[in-house]
Parts: C-alpha cells; sequence; structure tokens
C-alpha cells in the first residue's frame, strides 16, 4: 500500500480522477437528458411577490389576471399551456418567453414580482437524507 | 475482532466521534433537508481504512442507532433509509477496497460511498412513497455525491494522516 506523505495534498490516483469525472458527467447528462424528455407539467403555480403561491390546473383554460406592484399582468391558460399574455413591465420578457409547459418550466417578470412555475402531475416536497 | 486492546478503545474513539459529528452536523442549518455533508461518515472511513469492514461496520450502526436516538427519529423512515443508505455505502466501500486498495485512494473510495448512499437512499426513499418521482432528484444526487463524498474523503485523508503522525496506523496503511 501507498506510503503516507505528509508533505503533499492527497494524492489522487487516476481511477478517483476518472470516477469523479464520470459521475460529474452522468449528474451534466442527466440534467440535459431530462430538459428534453421532461413530462408535460399538471399545474401552473402562479408566484407574486408578498403572496401565497396559488396553484391553478393546467387544464383549467382561461385567462387569468393578476396584479403587482407595476399593474396587471394577465395569464392565458391554453392547450398550449401557459403563458404571460400581457404585462405592465417596460421589457417584456415574460411575454417573449412564450408557452410553459414542461415540468420545471420558469417564465417570470421580474418588474411585476410575478414568477410562474409548471409543476409536474406529482411535485416533490421533501426528502430526507 | 481485535488482536489488540488498544484497538477497542480507538474504536470506541471512533463511535463516539461519528455520534457527536452527526448529532452537531443536525443542529447546523441546511439549504435544502437533504442537503448535507454526512460528517458523521468521516470516522466510518477512518475506521475502514485504518482497520478494516467490521470494525467500520460497527462504527455505522453505532452512529445510525445513536444518532437516531439522540435526534428522535429512532426507527422512523429517515432511520430506516438512513440506515439502509449507510450499509450500502459501507457494503460498496468495502467491495471496492478489496478489488485493490490501491486502485482508488480514500478519495474515490469516499464517492463510491456516497454514491452507493445516494442512490440507496433513493431507492428506499421511492419504495416508501410509493412513486418514482423522486427519481427526478438523480443529477442533484450525483453531485452531491460527488461533492459530499469528495469533501469526506480529502477530511479522511487529512485525519489519516494526522493519525498517522502520532503512531495510529501501522507503516503505510494508508
Amino acid at each position: 500500500m501507498r506510503r503516507l506523505n505528509t508533505e503533499n495534498a492527497p494524492a489522487l490516483t487516476r481511477a478517483d480522477k476518472t470516477l469523479a469525472l464520470v459521475v460529474g458527467l452522468s449528474a451534466i447528462g442527466l440534467i440535459l437528458y431530462g430538459r428534453y424528455t421532461a413530462e408535460v407539467g399538471g399545474a401552473l403555480i402562479v408566484e407574486l411577490a408578498g403572496a401565497a403561491p396559488a396553484t391553478h390546473a393546467l387544464s383549467d383554460y382561461g385567462i387569468l389576471p393578476v396584479v403587482g406592484p407595476l399593474g396587471e399582468s394577465q395569464i392565458e391558460i391554453a392547450p398550449k399551456g401557459a403563458r404571460v399574455l400581457s404585462a405592465p413591465c417596460v421589457h417584456k420578457i415574460c411575454m417573449r418567453r412564450g408557452w410553459i409547459q414542461r415540468a420545471g418550466d420558469v417564465a417570470a417578470c421580474v418588474p411585476n414580482g410575478l414568477v410562474l412555475r409548471i409543476a409536474g402531475a406529482a411535485p416533490i416536497d421533501a426528502m430526507i437524507h | 475482532m481485535f488482536a489488540r486492546p488498544r484497538d477497542v478503545a480507538r474504536l470506541g474513539l471512533m463511535a463516539s466521534a461519528a455520534i457527536v459529528l452527526f448529532a452537531f452536523e443536525s443542529l447546523v442549518p441546511k439549504p435544502l433537508p437533504w442537503m448535507k455533508l454526512g460528517l458523521g461518515n468521516l470516522p466510518v472511513l477512518v475506521a475502514l481504512v485504518s482497520f478494516g469492514g467490521g470494525p467500520a461496520l460497527a462504527v455505522s450502526a453505532i452512529k445510525l442507532v445513536v444518532g437516531g436516538l439522540l435526534s428522535g427519529g429512532f426507527a422512523g423512515p429517515a432511520f430506516v433509509i438512513g440506515g439502509g443508505a449507510g450499509l450500502a455505502s459501507w457494503l460498496v466501500m468495502v467491495a471496492v477496497r478489496r478489488m485493490g486498495a490501491r486502485l482508488f485512494s480514500v478519495v474515490g473510495l469516499s464517492i463510491w460511498g456516497a454514491l452507493a448512499h445516494q442512490l440507496s437512499q433513493l431507492v428506499l426513499a421511492t419504495g416508501y412513497i410509493g412513486h418514482s418521482g423522486l427519481f427526478a432528484l438523480l443529477p442533484l444526487a450525483l453531485f452531491s455525491a460527488l461533492v459530499s463524498g469528495g469533501a469526506i474523503g480529502l477530511l479522511a485523508w487529512f485525519t489519516l494522516e494526522q493519525l498517522a503522525k502520532i503512531g495510529w496506523l501501522d507503516q503505510g496503511q494508508l
């Protein structure tokens, strides 16, 4: 077995580095894979600054007005998913985000304090270590 | 299990260190409920390298039982999941060490253990909850295995190095 080297930092073996690389790359790969194959979400979570998040079923089509610090934003829920239909902000980035429908998708309007999030059919709320 | 009485004393020290670290870590605020470094595994790893598989399992089991009693979660879901994950982690680390002690350093060994811990935890938690939604956390589990396993491995390395300086380890045991 290897002798202790008391002067240097840990001498990582080639196998150590390979293992770390494989684990890191598979995590990144899985994230990318998840991006493209994420399930179509079941619910829209609307978070407005200073208010409790509200959940709307994505099957509940219609137009949803919400009022933030800048004024009224309109959210549309349709078969394509959800989108910000109109917004009082200057840049309209939230509207340009377009339709969101996959679990984990987010559309946000920072100036008006609005965040739209798509939740999966079975959201995770806790895990134990 | 031991030829020398001093090893028994040392193992007791390892077990109590594991319990203290486990209890200490449960007091530290966590950004997310399952995000923790697993400091309690440091003595398990040190015991594995300096004493071998059996003693490491003993340290792990003592940590689990006393830690469970201290945190009030004894025999609860967290206890079962943590225990199963601890066992899986031990099994994998012993197997990797059998494969060849020179192949992986303590850091690599620790990453293997953390991987086994994270993955078996996901499987056990899925069993408890009854659906596979938790596997969405797989990338996160891999990342945290890499980070926590790496960090604990480095800590174990420095710990073993210091222990060697004061004559704990037999020559060339690391």
